[in-house]
């Protein structure tokens, strides 16, 4: 009978936990935490979450260790010859390296197997606002 | 994929940041805190909690039967570490009046007329004090300084709905004394009008006659009333502890105030043990004989450290013909000092290997100056334990100078503990010129010079009374490595 509650209980938890996107949410701050290593920890959080916060409301600015320019260098590693264009497969471990969750699968360009820069760009910044939106939408 | 199962991949530099700043810690209580809350903003909520959040401050249960010196001890505490004092009986009397309509609407028709409502504490729901403590708990004084609850929770059930609600002491101070005493205490008990400060008329009789003039003795302290109350405090007191099984003291209060002060406040100042990683890096320093190769290597045994010994650290790169054990190599040949620079490479080199790194190590006959401390956390190499073996000079002479060896079978022989059995082997044994008294008192003095400069240095430094038996050594060594250090307070 008790062991049942406290099984109930940690499936709350653990419930809460997902809806709200809790542990993505923590790897992210650990992320920016072990990229910028702050004098105060503390004070950096509450600004991190701050800004998070605003994001939510404006829908736009995720807090992200990622810019336009880290995404463009990535795709030039991909491409070194410069043929313009990167693989399905090239895209998929791009976006499985930048973090970015739930990619689109299908850009435009897959069947030919030809990824474009635009492209890459668009996907990979929604891919990346995903992941960083990490709370119940 | 499970979240906890993620595979590792942080630079060991953040490894130390989040060591220093007790990142760990500090997510375990967020998420520990949003897990009692659930809020339906969670990012709001980690806001307000980082902003408010103080994990230095004192969170302290302190509880005991009537008359066993809660109030005089608390009050102490409260004092020393600057924290707010709560007692049931404030708490009521601060609360507001809603909350007060409430739990006197359930006494309505039971309440005798004669006992205040704070003596009737078992009897009020649960859920009610919890709101009371709640709300003071989240005022200014007690998230910046801390809290002592002197006298509460007084049954289970309070215990747990405090547990429920997120409140749970960082310690518990259990006051212990054979009612026998409490019985003969009571008759003697004083109470000051004004303050509310407790003194008794043989073992605390205040010394203001001012103080002296306005003391009263309390009601419902006479034998008949004692007795009850201890069967109440006997009846709950089990149920209490087993929900604080983990943070509990036992104090034994039938001892002058000072020494109860001093066992309850040198556990407020230890730290439970954290489940942050944690990769020791120990430093043991203690002269020649003090014992410090053996519990290096018990260390290193039970706890898989690499065990990093200076000296032969320098003679292995010599061996190995490394650049900077061939820099050291003309310096050991004509026995002169090596530069600090140059052993500070080999111990650069070795510390910052993987196994270092990721085991821990325990280092010592290093450093031997304010300097070499210095250069050692320069090159990010601070040590997270700094322990001082301490020995009296006639303890170290008596374990070197007797030590001999037997030519003909290799076996080591020590006079006093482990003399040979037979005269013939007594007769052949030889001593090694290292351990004549002359040598033994010439390396002690050179300790001395400059173990006083690292004292200064390592103000963290722990110290071990190493003129004991190796494995109490050891135990001691290992407390102080598991737990977190203790807080210092003053």
């Amino acid at each position: 009978m008790s062991h049942d509650k406290v099984k109930l209980r940690s499936d709350d938890a653990n419930n809460y936990l997902k809806r709200h996107r809790i542990m993505e949410l923590f790897n992210n701050l650990t992320a920016q935490l072990i990229y910028t290593r702050p004098e105060k920890p503390k004070t950096f959080l509450i600004e991190t979450l701050e800004k998070l916060q605003m994001s939510r409301s404006t829908k736009s600015n995720y807090p992200c260790l990622f810019d336009e320019t880290n995404i463009k260098s990535v795709f030039g590693m991909l491409d070194p010859t410069g043929r313009g264009y990167i693989t399905l497969k090239q895209y998929e471990e791009a976006m499985l390296t930048l973090g970015a969750k739930d990619y689109n699968p299908t850009p435009p360009g897959f069947d030919e197997d030809r990824i474009n820069l635009d492209t890459f760009k668009l996907e990979a910044i929604e891919g990346l606002k995903s992941a960083s939106a990490t709370f119940k939408d | 994929m499970d979240q906890t199962k993620r595979p590792l991949r942080i630079p060991t530099e953040f490894a130390l940041y989040a060591e220093k700043h007790g990142i760990f810690d500090m997510y375990k209580r967020l998420i520990e805190q949003l897990i009692i809350a659930k809020p339906e903003e969670p990012i709001g909520y980690l806001i307000h909690l980082l902003k408010k959040e103080n994990d230095d401050v004192p969170q302290i249960c302190i509880l005991g039967p009537p008359c066993s010196g809660k109030h005089s001890i608390a009050k102490l505490i409260s004092s020393k570490m600057r924290c707010a004092l709560l007692t049931p009986k404030t708490l009521l009397e601060e609360t507001d009046n809603e909350i007060k309509r409430k739990i006197l609407k359930v006494f309505n028709k039971e309440r005798s007329e004669n006992t205040t409502l704070w003596e009737q504490l078992p009897k009020i729901p649960p859920d009610l004090l919890v709101r009371i403590l709640r709300a003071r708990f989240d005022l200014a004084d007690c998230v910046k300084k801390g809290w002592i609850l002197e006298g509460f929770p007084q049954t289970r059930g309070q215990a747990l709905a405090m547990q429920e609600n997120g409140l749970f002491p960082k310690h518990c101070i259990v006051l212990e004394a054979p009612d026998t005493v409490l019985v003969e205490r009571a008759a003697g008990k004083r109470i000051d009008k004004k303050t509310g400060d407790v003194y008794h008329t043989t073992f605390d009789w205040p010394g203001n006659p001012e103080v002296q003039y306005r003391l009263k003795e309390p009601k419902g302290y006479k034998e008949v009333d004692m007795f009850n109350k201890l069967v109440v405090y006997h009846r709950h007191i089990d149920g209490i502890l087993r929900c604080y099984e983990q943070v509990v003291k036992k104090v034994n209060a039938d001892q002058p105030k000072a020494d109860v002060f001093s066992q309850a406040f040198s556990f407020l100042c230890c730290q439970p043990r954290s489940s942050a990683p944690h990769t020791p890096r120990i430093i043991l320093i203690g002269c020649k004989g003090s014992g410090k190769g053996v519990q290096a290597a018990l260390l290193a045994n039970k706890y898989n450290l690499v065990n990093v010994h200076c000296g032969q650290l320098i003679k292995q790169s010599i061996a190995q013909e490394t650049p900077s054990g061939l820099a050291a190599k003309p310096y050991v040949e004509k026995n002169l000092i090596i530069p600090d620079n140059i052993v500070l490479d080999i111990l650069k080199d070795r510390l910052c290997g993987l196994d270092c790194v990721t085991r821990g190590w325990v280092l010592h006959e290093y450093p031997r100056s304010r300097e070499q401390a210095e250069q050692l956390d320069k090159a990010g190499l601070r040590p997270n334990r700094v322990f001082f073996l301490d020995i009296p000079n006639d303890s170290v002479i008596e374990r070197l100078t007797l030590r001999a060896m037997d030519p003909v079978t290799g076996e080591k022989y020590h006079l006093l503990y482990n003399p040979p059995i037979s005269q013939e082997v007594k007769d052949r044994l030889w001593k090694n010129e290292k351990d004549s008294v002359e040598n033994v008192q010439k390396n002690l003095s050179q300790f001395v010079a400059f173990s006083e400069e690292l004292l200064d240095y390592y103000t963290e430094g722990q110290h071990v009374n190493s003129d004991q038996d190796p494995h109490t050594v050891f135990e001691c060594l290992e407390s102080m490595i598991c737990k977190p250090l203790p807080k210092n307070f003053n």
